[in-house]
Order: structure tokens, then sequence, then C-alpha cells
């Protein structure tokens, strides 16, 4: 789910160069955190519930009318964690979300490297 | 030699586990164009009219969502709105106006996040301008340049301009999820 300091911050990406608060600068997704919550996402979601770690996005895939941002975390990331949630963060640590999913827990070994793979697609209603 | 993009797609293939999410961020979008009497500014018609935020739009935002040197740089953001007369239906490939007339920068920008994040571009087209005209038609564009970054095109009812009246394009562009 996009929520909506995500929509908000795309938002104002269109509005340069009326930002409101002079040197505002808006936020794109740099970083990919990873946590052990489980509730569903919801609009007003600014954090994950239960964040383990975070990594930078490797990976930005520019498509037609959409946009596909990729994450790899290593083997010796989260080891030992059940990660069900994932999110698209702004600034180190992940100050500012941007989108927010639950998945099926993945039990995360230092054996495996788990990549996550997310794509945002825009439409016209 | 082979290049590193190359063997970080190989190094993914072979991950242990690839977890693809997908979202959507819908644009919503709707205009209204305002006829004022030019001397008392007495609304004399109002016309809504539902635009489409093009395909190139959409990739427009797409790039400033995906790289931030893009955010300043003025040319990549909706900067213009322009009017025409052509009255062919929008469609999602469109790039510019069947027949533009006039093009001028965005009067005003407003935005909020109170309810649904939504920002306002309103352009008055004033009694001094696009006189004779008939108007059927009105886009967002980043530049001055003709069919080449359009945001969003929309087409209305004729508005027949004169000196005597003014018009005024509230376009909104709501942010939503699917």
């Amino acid at each position: 789910m996009v929520v909506k300091t995500g929509r908000n911050e795309f938002a104002r990406m269109m509005y340069y160069p009326s930002l409101d608060v002079p040197p505002y600068k808006p936020s794109t997704p740099n970083t990919f955190a990873v946590g052990t919550g489980t509730t569903s996402p919801s609009d007003s979601d600014t954090a994950l519930e239960s964040q383990v770690t975070y990594r930078l996005i490797h990976r930005i895939i520019p498509g037609n009318s959409k946009l596909n941002f990729q994450c790899r975390y290593e083997d010796g990331d989260a080891v030992g964690y059940t990660l069900t949630e994932a999110a698209l963060m702004a600034g180190g640590g992940g100050t500012r979300m941007f989108t927010r999913a639950t998945h099926t827990g993945i039990t995360k070994t230092s054996t495996m490297e788990l990549i996550y793979d997310w794509t945002i697609n825009l439409e016209s209603a | 030699m082979i290049g590193r993009s190359i063997l970080n797609q190989l190094r993914d293939q072979l991950a242990d586990v690839f977890l693809n999410i997908g979202d959507k961020l819908i644009d919503r979008n709707n205009v209204l164009i305002t006829v004022r009497d030019a001397s008392s500014k007495k609304t004399i018609r109002k016309i809504r009219a539902k635009n489409r935020f093009t395909r190139h739009g959409r990739n427009y935002l797409r790039n400033l969502m995906g790289s931030p040197e893009h955010i300043h740089t003025s040319t990549m953001t909706p900067n213009y709105m322009a009017v025409g007369s052509g009255s062919t239906a929008v469609t999602d490939l469109d790039t510019g106006l069947v027949a533009e007339i006039f093009r001028q920068i965005i009067t005003n920008k407003t935005r909020t996040d109170t309810l649904e994040p939504l920002i306002l571009f309103q352009m008055i087209l004033t009694s001094q301008q696009a006189n004779g005209q008939e108007l059927r038609e009105a886009a967002i564009f980043s530049t001055e340049q003709l069919y080449r970054d359009c945001w969003a095109r929309v087409t209305h009812e004729l508005i027949s301009k004169s000196s005597s009246i003014e018009v005024i394009y509230d376009w909104t562009l709501t942010l939503g999820i699917g």
C-alpha cells in the first residue's frame, strides 16, 4: 500500500518550484526496511510495526507508467528473524515511509539471500 | 567482459528467495472551469470536466519518484497550462493539445494533505488573453515547448472567449490508492 505519507511526498515532487517550506526537499525512496510485524497495512501507517533492519535500494528500474525497486538482503542480514513486513522508506534508517506491505513469513538464515522486488504502478482513474 | 549490471541480474536470479510486491498509485483528476464577468467578477458559468493524466504524465511522475535530481529541475514538473480549440477526445497517448491557442505559466499552485494528498493548479485567462478564440481543450505541461511534456489533458464545453470574460481553470490532482 502506498500510504498517505508516501502519497504526500510524491505529490510534493510535482509541486516544485512552489515548495511550501523552502528549502524543503521532497524525498524519494532510497531504503528498504523489513520487520516482523503482522498487522495489515493501513493508510495512516508511518513506520513498520516492528522494524528489524534496512538496506539501501540497490536497483531502480523504470517501466512504462511504473517503477520497480529492488533490494537484496545478504546471507548475514536479519539472521534468525521471521520477516513478515517490508516498506520503502527514505532517509537513513527509514524516517519517511512511502509504502508498506505484509507477507507470509520468511525465516532468514545465514545461508539465504533474499531479494525484494517492489513495483509501483501508476494509473489514471 | 560481462558488465556489472548483468552480473547483478544473474546474482539476483540465483537468490534463495525472490519476493514480489505490487502497489498501485492512482491519479484522480478533475478540472473546474469558471467563466466570470471581467468587470464584476460575477460567475457566469461553471464547467466540470474529467481530465486524463496521460501516459507521458505518469512517466514524468515515475521519473521524479525514481530520480531525486529531477525534483529540483523545474522543467520536469508541471509549470504551464495551455488552452486550445481541439475537441478530439482525450487519449492516454496524448502528447499535447490538438489545436493549441495560448499557453502561460500556471498562475497558482496549492497543496493540501488534510484528506487525500492533492495539488491544485490554477490558471486565469484574463480579459486580454485568447480573445476571439473558441476554447474546447486544456492541458498541463512542464515547459513552453509544443507537443512535449504533456502531463494531463481535458476537453470541455465550448467557451467563446471575449474581452468581457475571464476563464479560471482549477485543475485538481489527487494521488490515491487502488
